[in-house]
């Protein structure tokens, strides 16, 4: 029961919300960890025993950590300890069939070691980060371990967050999960609106594409040229649209009881380079990576060595150079591996790797440049030629990202060169792709709105708030239309496959 | 309380809303029918009468694995296909009466599917929504209707005498083999047995064969199923192949458009190969060089170039 399917949007969370609602204030909290638990029970069965276990552990780990002096050892092995089993469990389940398959291949072993399947709890890598990060700031004394079972219990596991995050602190959750804020009129509103258009960008334009995106990339030896930039175009506009579509779901369905989750999408493809589009796209991911990898990386006592000895020796900027990349590898490195156990999502963390650490050496040439034709970094054009570079970033990391294998990313990349026309984009081939002109004009109006829609974002005009002062029926007149322009243009029925969420399955 | 009899009010609005506009979003002849019985049944009563010897029935399966037109260049049968998305067994039940009336039929195929197929009593939460709001508001079921707007006066789908040619390949990728043996039995429900029971009786009436077939798909079929299917045809005397275990060559990285749900061309052949022999046990007649049926074979020249130039896609993707 995805968050885009029926049964979700039409019995389980408007459910959820009458019995919210009908009780007493003191009883909502039990009654969300409740409902949340169900949810997990109804998404995948027996694995929910892995949730509740993770959260008996993290709560006993938690008063273990903190039961120690601060910067005793104690403190510091019962934390090392913990985090490595989290982690642990995290490798064992997502990650052992892919190494022992990498070491029977480097190997060779004249038995191979026998490679075990198991199933996979949804939302394990966004729970595991919650509560690894939770247990870092019990240990760095900035919250105290939570005595509070069920509080403890709800921020790791309510409902709307469950599968694909947003991975949000337990400093900024908790609380307001614990409230029992009563539901109101505004809130709901909002959070129902905000869901309809995260309806929108799924249904209308992201699930479209999927088909074109699955055909490209399923039989990509048939395809070179033009074919492969509509390939890396058509699955970075589909990702955008679906996660962060399934995030304005899942950010309306807090929202409706009166809690706020964290943003992850801030018009991403308005970045004018890779580190801003990395503050943009997945945005509680990189916090993560920043407050519990790179910020103890580079504040550690080899980093802070390597700067004062290479500053001396090497002068500033290879200085900053070598601090940069010591604190970015790692940090791309977990990107990539937490995405999945494929060599691809691998070299996707690689790849923005170099991309920044690009970013950081050529900056001197940058400011040389600017200066030599006398522009600012604001002039139109300089910020036009930025963002295009960053879109032609974007797209060809999502190439290697969502092909089969790393081995398929280079040819497909290497195919982009060949026999390259845009006659295709004009003859009709478009419409061999899974799809037809009607689908094809439905993503492009689609995607027109959603563009207009994040510039008015950009520039801090709130369409919500406009809607709001709007008189009642005025307003329920917007809202109806909303929802036909979903129902009648939306992606399912007859032709089409209800397409999974693209990231429960990371 | 006042917020919760706003929220009811927003809802009865809608509700009346949806009702209102599924007016507008009719299937039938206007709208977007394709995969309506209505359209179905239409498109088989166009069929010159009496020239048909094998009707194929059943859901998507049905019209993605069975190619009449490859059936008639190696045999000189006329068949045709009158499957539907979706189908439900009185729909074919309907259908083949419309078969029926305007056709001397000698054998029917029915794609068993529908068979596990219950919308009335589905068990699912997300099926019985679904199908209770495409059953009162047509806006949902026809909402694509919208799209007969691009459509030039084609028809939406181009059909090979009901055959739907699928082109892509998204290969079954699943571990495992997926009929793996089992005394389980799948559960048939007493409505859809006593329906099938009515379409024997229908074609025992005139003298068809019916013949039930399970397509091959992972995704639709196991060996509980197999064990249910078996055991009911046994049990009536009505011949059944399933063609997850025969041995016909199905490549799922290749014959599969869909992870295994649906055949893509290279599959269809294949099952359409197997019913080539079986077909003629029944004594069927070879009408191939009958004058009256020469459109089949012009229908027939230009069916295999599309076919040609799929075929030829899909090997050159799996080399």
């Amino acid at each position: 029961m995805g968050y885009n399917t029926l049964g979700y949007l039409l019995v389980f969370l408007p459910a959820s919300l009458i019995l919210y609602g009908i009780l007493p204030q003191k009883f909502r909290s039990y009654f969300l960890l409740l409902a949340s638990w169900t949810y997990f029970y109804l998404l995948s069965g027996t694995l929910l025993k892995y949730l509740i276990g993770t959260i008996v552990f993290v709560y006993l780990a938690a008063m273990m950590i903190d039961s120690g002096e601060k910067k005793s050892r104690k403190r510091k092995l019962f934390f090392f300890l913990s985090v490595f089993m989290l982690f642990g469990v995290l490798i064992v389940l997502k990650y052992s069939g892919f190494i022992i398959e990498n070491m029977n291949r480097l190997l060779s072993p004249e038995e191979p070691f026998r490679i075990w399947k198991f199933l996979m709890p949804i939302g394990i890598s966004f729970y595991t980060l919650e509560a690894v990060g939770y247990l870092v700031e019990v240990y760095w004394g900035r919250i105290k371990a939570e005595h509070n079972f069920l509080k403890l219990a709800l921020f790791l596991s309510f409902f709307p967050q469950t599968m694909e995050g947003p991975i949000a602190r337990y400093e900024d959750t908790a609380e307001q999960l614990m409230s029992g804020t009563p539901l109101t009129e505004k809130n709901i509103r909002d959070g129902a609106m905000r869901i309809i258009w995260g309806m929108f960008k799924k249904l209308v334009i992201a699930d479209r594409l999927n088909t074109v995106v699955s055909v490209l990339y399923t039989t990509d030896k048939l395809y070179s040229g033009i074919y492969i930039i509509i390939a890396a175009v058509a699955y970075a506009v589909q990702l955008y649209m679906e996660f962060s579509g399934v995030m304005d779901i899942v950010i309306g369905s807090g929202q409706m009881f009166g809690i706020s989750l964290p943003e992850n999408f801030r018009q991403p493809f308005f970045s004018k380079n890779a580190s801003e589009f990395w503050r943009r796209w997945h945005i509680t991911l990189g916090v993560w990576l920043k407050t519990y990898v790179f910020y103890p990386i580079s504040t550690s006592k080899t980093v802070k060595k390597w700067n004062k000895f290479s500053r001396k020796r090497l002068g500033k900027q290879w200085s900053k150079i070598g601090t940069s990349a010591l604190a970015l590898f790692p940090v791309w490195l977990f990107n990539g591996i937490w995405h999945g156990a494929q060599w691809n999502y691998i070299f996707y963390g690689m790849y923005y790797f170099v991309i920044l650490m690009l970013e950081v050496i050529l900056e001197p040439v940058k400011l040389w440049f600017l200066n030599k034709v006398h522009a600012e970094e604001t002039d139109w054009w300089w910020v036009g030629l930025q963002i295009a570079k960053t879109w032609v970033i974007i797209f060809v990391g999502e190439l290697f990202f969502r092909a089969q294998g790393l081995k398929a990313g280079f040819r497909m990349f290497m195919n982009m060169f060949k026999d390259f026309s845009f006659r295709p984009l004009f003859d009709g081939s478009l419409l061999k792709l899974g799809i037809d002109r009607a689908d094809w004009f439905a993503i492009g109006v689609g995607m027109l709105i959603v563009f207009v829609f994040d510039i008015l974002k950009e520039r801090e005009w709130s369409v919500m708030s406009k809607i709001d002062g709007l008189k009642l029926p005025a307003r329920w007149v917007i809202y109806y239309a909303a929802i036909l322009v979903v129902v009648i243009f939306g992606a399912y029925g007859y032709g089409y496959r209800q397409v999974d969420l693209i990231y429960a399955g990371f | 309380m006042k917020l919760f009899r706003k929220a009811a009010a927003f809802f009865i609005i809608l509700v009346a809303v949806l009702y209102g506009c599924s007016f507008f979003f009719q299937g039938g002849k206007k709208g977007n029918s394709s995969g309506d019985s209505d359209y179905v049944r239409k498109k088989l009563a166009e069929q010159e009468k009496n020239t048909l010897q094998v009707l194929v029935l059943g859901d998507s399966e049905s019209y993605t694995s069975i190619s009449p037109l490859q059936i008639w260049n190696q045999t000189g049968i006329a068949s045709y296909v009158a499957g539907q998305p979706g189908q439900v067994l009185t729909e074919t039940r309907d259908v083949l009466k419309t078969g029926l009336n305007s056709q001397k039929l000698k054998v029917v195929l029915l794609e068993t599917n529908a068979m596990f197929r219950s919308k009335g009593n589905t068990t699912g939460l997300q099926d019985l929504i679904a199908s209770w709001a495409s059953k009162h508001f047509s806006i949902f079921r026809h909402h694509n209707i919208w799209k007969q707007a691009f459509k030039q006066n084609e028809d939406w789908y181009v059909t090979w005498q009901g055959y739907r040619m699928k082109t892509k390949i998204i290969p079954y990728e699943k571990p495992g083999d997926y009929m793996s043996q089992t005394k389980k039995k799948a559960t048939l429900s007493s409505k859809n047995c006593k329906l099938v029971d009515e379409i024997h009786a229908l074609c025992k009436k005139n003298g068809v064969q019916l013949v039930l077939y399970s397509s091959p798909s992972p995704r639709n079929y196991n060996y509980a199923k197999h064990n249910a299917l078996a055991s009911f045809a046994s049990l009536r005397n009505i011949p059944y192949i399933d063609l997850n275990i025969e041995n016909i060559g199905i490549d799922w990285r290749t014959d599969t458009v869909d992870g295994g749900d649906h055949l893509n061309i290279s599959g269809a052949q294949k099952v359409t190969g197997f019913f080539e022999g079986y077909l003629s046990r029944f004594g069927l007649t070879d009408e191939r060089n009958n004058p009256a049926f020469a459109s089949w074979n012009a229908l027939y020249k230009k069916y295999m170039k599309e076919v040609d130039y799929h075929l030829r896609k899909i090997r050159s993707a799996t080399e």
